[in-house]
Formats: C-alpha cells, structure tokens, sequence
C-alpha cells in the first residue's frame, strides 16, 4: 500500500479534504443526507478553498512584494 | 551589517550555512522560528489556562469564570508592562511576577505555596503541544553544535529563560544549546535592541563572528544589524498560508457548529517532521477513527464528573483502545485532576451469559438474544452460550415435546411454531429453571470474585464503556450482580446503540450511545450501521477474547479463548493488519487532547463535523478506502454454525461487502443504497 502523509501540502485532510466536503453539501442540498446541523456557509467555503488551492501564489506574492499592492493588501485582510 | 531576507526555509538554511563559515557564534530566535506553533495565535493558549485556574478556584469554593481569570491576566500583565516602560526602552513583563498577582487576586488566603508551579507546569504543559520544532532549522542547529559553533537561543517573551528551557527540552534541543535568554529575566529586548550588548559581554562574543537569525524584520533583522550583527530573517510564506487556514478553521468555528470538527482535525494534524508518509490504514485512524473516539471518551469524562461517577470501567475487548485513548487524552482536557479511576474489566457476551442465569435462571428476553444471530439455530445452541450442560436438561425437553435439535429459530425451514410455545412453557417450569440456576452458579461465583476485586462493588456508581450495540453485555452483568445489596448504580456509555431488543432501563441501571443512539434520530449518524465491524475490530484488544470465569482452589480464573486453532490464527492475522490503524488512533490521542483543551468544545459541538465524516466515510466511502480498510476476519463466538435457510432470511450485500469491481462500475450504487438505508431508518 502506497504511504502518503496525514496533512497534504495544501494544509488539508489529505484523506478528506475540502474539495470531499464541498461535495457532501451540494449532495446534502439534493438529497437529506442528515442533521449536519446548519450551512457552513458560501463565503467560508469559497475562503477556504482559495487559501487552501491559491494560497501558496497568494502568499508568495504577499510576502515578496505585498506592500507594493495596496488593492492586494486589502483583499488579503479580508481573507485573514 | 546589512541583515538578509529569505522566503522560504531552504533558502536561509542554504545562505546560513555559507554565512556560518565565517561565525563562532550562531543566535537564534525561538518562536516562530525554531518552534512553530499549531495555532495562528499564541494568545489562545492562554484559555486553557483560564479554564483550568477557574477550575482549582472551583474546588476551593470559589466561583469565578474563565473569562474573568483571563480578563484579571490581561490587565495586570498589562499594569506589569507600564511599569517596566517607566524604567525601561521595552514594555515588558514576567510570567512568575504577574501570574502570582493574579492568583493572589483570584484565590487570596485560599491559595497554597504550590499554586503558581502549578499553573506554571500547566501553561508549559499546553505550550509545549502547541509548539513543534521546525525540523530543517533544527537539523541545522545540531549541524552547527557539531561544528562547534556556540549556539543561543534569544527571545523576547513573558516567560524566563528557566521557563523557555522548558519548551527547548520538550523540543529536544538544550543540550546542544550554549543559554537561552529571554527579554522577562532582564527586560531588555531584542525589540530595542538592548539584549544584545550584555550577551555579548556575558557569553564573550564578537559581533563580526556572531549571525543571528529571526523571524522579524525588526527584532531579528533591523536591530541585530545596527548593532554590528549578522542577521538572516525568514518571512515564510508557506506558514503565513498555514496560519491563515487554521485561522480561518477556528474562527468559523466560533461561529457555525459544522466547522467546529474541522478546527479540530486542523489542530490535531501534525506538522514539520511528525508528518510523516504513513500507511492508508494509518491515516484512517488518525484522520477518522480517532476523532470520534475521543469525543466518545471526553463526553464519558464528562458525564462522570457531572454524575459524580468514581469509577469507569472499559469492558473488553474494545475498551482497551478506549481506555488507551483516555489516558493519552482526557487528563489534558481536565487537569484539575477531578477524574475518575478507570479499570479495564475482563468480560465478555459468552463470559457473562452463564452467570447472568445463576439468580434469574434463562429469562425468555435472553432467550431471543441467544436467537438473535441467524446460526444459532436450537437449545443446543442456547447451552454453547449460556454455559450450560445439555444432559441434565434433556428431560425436561423431553416433558415439552422438545429435543436438543428442535429449531427454535424462525429464519429456519424447519422452524415450527408450536415449537416456540412449548419452548416458552419450558422457561416457566421451576425445576428446570432451579437446574440452570445450580449449573450456572459457580460460574457466577467465580465472576463475582474477579468484579470485587476490580473493585466494582467499591463504589455507588459506575460508568461501563462498550463500543455497543444492543448493550448485551452490560445487561448480562448487571442481571449477574443485581442480586447484592451492594450493586452500584451502572451507567452505560456505548460508542453506538442500536437497541434491537430494548434495553431495560432503570434509574440504577441505563446505556446510552454516545455517537450514535436509536432512541435519538440521529439519520447522518446511523451510517455507523454500514460496517459495525469495522469499529469492532478497529478498536479490539490485541488478546484473545474471554470463554469464562472459573473457580479454582486459590479462587478463580479467567480463561481465555484458544489463539492456536484457525479462527484464533485468523483473529491474530486481523490485528496484524489493522495494527497501523490502532497505532494512528492511539497516535492521534495527545493531540485530540490537547486541541480539544485548547478549543475548550465537547461532543455537541464535534457532532454536527461527525455526522459529515460518518455520511462521507460509511455510506459514501471511496473504493479504496473501502478495500483496504474492511476487515478480513471477523470472530464471534456468540454465533453459531448452522446456516439459516427459511424465506425471512435475507441475505443483503451491503455496500462495505462489495467487490471492488462493484463498487467501481456499478451505476449510482452509493446513492442507491443510501436512499435504502434512509428507507430503513424511517421504518424503524
């Protein structure tokens, strides 16, 4: 059996990562998948899925050039 | 000296290296630097500690919430800050001085000499599983050791050096470092600038031979170099995504229920070197297994210190893992050391059906439970289970119209009904029940000996720990002891409860399923359903299974099922293969405790995160994952041989016993099956 790491580069679950949760709640709106007790939210997940998929180019820039980009700056508050 | 930045680790181990060359002397920062820490800010470990003062305040009656004790910490920390302002260039304080005017202001004459080394082991206690060393920038340290260079460690910190020695010992590294030196012994910071001339007076050093190296541009970078230093500063990039992911984890977490699992799992999750390429089974463990597992026992914790519970007892064999998990766990999650004992208790279905016949004889509801499993099929089968010898019961079978073979089984062909009645009669008769009663007796002697020597009869309640289903066990031992005056109140906790014959609940005697219970509707939760076995075998102790108490001339004795014969050779083959999976889930015990602490959540607030993980790995499971995690052998001697034969019997293939070919190919078959499981659970 091929070994792999708990946590993947990304900072994710690496056996059940976002992209599988985003899945299970747009299956849980067609279908009463159970009492997951409430929406975890569309901005969270749109959040969490550019830290976790473009973080690395986002911060990579940031800690480079960040105070160059005001617009940027901005947008990374947010995120934070 | 003009200081350099780098983005990413390498890269300044790469340049440190060259730069070393030239150098005697190698500084090094400590947080954020030498040890990272699992959360994005150092702050919240200070909760915990709130949490925990508040609790020793609670046990000297004295009532004050953690919000309070963190709100005095905050404001004297912060007095302590504006008097040293006055005296010196940083704004500094010191753990020991402020932490012990926060206990006094808190406890007052209440307050014994031992307190503040006891909050003080406490904090470092939960620094120390909050930090972990960087692995490349360590490496390099003891590459630098060896070389010879003298190596310090300087910090600007609230805690002394003896405190920050602490954190550099659980980190592994004090013994190849020269001092650590932190700004709370002298008040003279890096911030400033002023640290650095009395190091160098202290330790000898000369400047143009001395590379600093820090995470802050101003600190590490700026200050270092005006003052005649080498200085290489990290601005990783890579940790500013981290932090900004379990950042975003803990406070969605504060706000909606679902994320509060997953803030969890993000704390848990190793880092650096501990992060490791494991097996699949491994990281099922770590990753699933042990999540639930550990809101399974910290909710036990709970309940016993609510419930005033003294004793918790593990029954085996899953309780091994259980109890396991506890110990690793829970003393982090309540270290005020308000817990109770816990016992590992040696016990079985087949252990406890005899004796559980010696007072009440063969009760009709035990009866159907022998006739639960489809192969169990006749009495002779109700004599392998409940210990008895056939012989001396034949005739009164034989007064009933019954023999030995006579099906009592419906799922059978030849399952006749007035077989059943007649059957039910027999259960009425008092003289066979007084030959159950005598047959068993010694049984339940034997087993009483054993259970007052675990110390069950010690206390007036109890907790009992199962992984499920119908409770069997525990009621089997309570219906054992209930005879005696000194019977402790049992309180059940099953890791799932699927109640297929009710459960006698009374005010001394209750179970509850914690992950899952039939008696709540929990339908996301009822995916456990898909693979009992699964957390069966996951959990199982690495010993045979128990045949039964005997009595013997010292007193009694445990006997144990045979690991010689091919079942037992399969049972020894099936922990082999699941050993990765028990080590991921015992692995993932500290750090479920410390993350747990840390959040300061319980079972409500994981459950809605467990729900998901259950759905997405029970009923919606990847073919991989179902493959490679199923068991391949399954013992229960509870079962019979006999092969089930009539038209009630169904035999369904459910989506864990699948090929792999099925679950591959086969069109929509995780919905289908889901919606049939829904189906089900309606019914029900």
């Amino acid at each position: 059996m091929k070994k792999y790491p708990l946590f993947n580069t990304r900072y994710d679950l690496s056996n059940s990562g976002l992209p599988r949760f985003i899945k299970h709640i747009v299956l849980n709106r067609f279908m009463m998948i159970g009492n997951i007790f409430g929406n975890p939210g569309i901005r969270n997940l749109i959040i969490l899925t550019l830290l976790h998929y473009l973080g690395r180019p986002i911060y990579w820039l940031k800690s480079r050039w960040g105070r160059y980009f005001g617009y940027m700056a901005k947008l990374l508050r947010k995120l934070n | 000296m003009t200081m350099q930045k780098f983005y990413t680790l390498e890269s300044l181990v790469q340049a440190g290296r060259t730069q070393a060359r030239q150098c005697e002397t190698v500084s090094f920062d400590l947080f954020d630097t030498l040890l990272i820490r699992r959360i994005h800010d150092p702050d919240l470990v200070k909760l915990p500690v709130a949490r925990y003062i508040a609790d020793l305040a609670a046990q000297r009656d004295i009532r004050i919430r953690p919000k309070k004790v963190q709100y005095l910490r905050d404001s004297i920390e912060k007095r302590h800050r504006q008097k040293t302002a006055e005296s010196f260039e940083d704004h500094e304080a010191c753990y020991p001085r402020f932490m012990q005017e926060v206990l006094e202001d808190i406890f007052q004459d209440a307050m014994g000499d031992d307190l503040l080394q006891q909050v003080t082991d406490y904090e470092l206690a939960m620094e120390n599983r909050m930090l972990v060393p960087r692995k490349q920038l360590v490496d390099w340290l003891f590459e630098l050791a060896h070389q010879g260079k003298k190596i310090l460690v300087i910090s600007d910190i609230y805690l002394p050096s003896s405190h920050l020695k602490v954190l550099v010992e659980y980190a592994g590294f004090l013994d190849v470092v020269e001092d650590v030196v932190s700004s709370a012994d002298t008040f003279l910071a890096k911030a400033s600038g002023l640290t650095f001339k009395p190091v160098e007076q202290k330790y000898g050093l000369t400047r143009s031979k001395w590379l600093h190296v820090g995470d802050n541009p101003i600190s590490d970078g700026l200050r270092p170099s005006e003052f005649g230093i080498r200085s290489l500063v990290l601005h990783d990039a890579s940790e500013m995504q981290r932090k900004a992911i379990v950042k975003r984890y803990f406070n969605y977490g504060q706000g909606v229920p679902l994320w509060r699992g997953r803030a969890l799992q993000q704390l848990m999750q190793p880092h650096e070197g501990e992060n490791s390429n494991q097996p699949p089974l491994y990281n099922e463990g770590y990753n699933f297994l042990a999540p639930m597992i550990g809101g399974f026992v910290q909710h036990i914790a709970e309940q016993c210190r609510k419930l005033d519970i003294k004793k918790v007892f593990f029954l085996s064999r899953e309780g091994w893992t259980f109890k396991q998990f506890w110990e690793k766990s829970i003393p982090q999650i309540f270290p005020d050391n308000n817990l109770p004992e816990i016992e590992y208790l040696y016990v079985s279905r087949m252990a406890l059906a005899g004796p559980s016949c010696a007072y009440q004889g063969l009760t009709p509801v035990n009866a159907n439970i022998g006739f639960l499993p489809p192969g169990n099929k006749n009495f002779k089968d109700l004599c392998r289970i409940f210990s008895l010898d056939l012989e001396p019961l034949t005739k009164y079978l034989q007064e009933y119209g019954l023999s030995s073979d006579s099906c009592l089984n419906p799922l059978y062909n030849d399952f006749v009904q007035e077989n059943s009645k007649r059957f039910r009669e027999l259960l009425d008769n008092t003289s066979f029940q007084n030959e159950i009663k005598s047959q068993t007796r010694p049984l339940n002697d034997a087993m009483m000996l054993y259970f007052e020597e675990a110390g069950l009869f010690k206390h007036k309640r109890v907790a009992i720990v199962d992984i499920g289903w119908l409770g069997t066990i525990q009621r089997f031992l309570f219906e054992s002891i209930k005879h005696r005056q000194d019977t402790p109140q049992c309180f059940g906790y099953l890791f799932a409860a699927t109640r297929g014959i009710p459960y006698p609940t009374a005010p001394n005697n209750s179970i509850e399923g914690v992950i899952y219970d039939k008696d709540r509707f929990q339908f996301s939760a009822s995916s456990i359903l898909y693979a009992r076995d699964l957390f069966e075998e996951a959990c199982r102790a690495p010993h045979p299974t128990l045949n039964g108490y005997r009595l013997t001339a010292d007193g009694y004795e445990l006997e144990f099922r045979t690991a010689k014969d091919k079942t037992g050779k399969a049972e020894k083959e099936q922990d082999n293969y699941y050993a990765p999976l028990q080590r991921g889930i015992l692995d993932a015990a500290p750090r479920y405790g410390a993350a747990s602490s840390l959040l300061g959540f319980s079972i409500e607030d994981y459950r809605p995160w467990y729900s998901f993980m259950l759905v997405s790995k029970m009923a919606f499971a990847k073919t991989d994952e179902i493959v490679n995690i199923r068991h391949k052998h399954h013992l229960d001697d509870f079962h019979g041989s006999s092969k089930p034969d009539g038209v009630r019997f169904k035999q369904r293939k459910e989506l864990w016993d699948l090929s792999g070919a099925s679950l591959r190919f086969s069109p929509f078959l995780r919905i289908r099956l889901f919606l049939r499981h829904l189906r089900e659970r309606i019914r029900e």
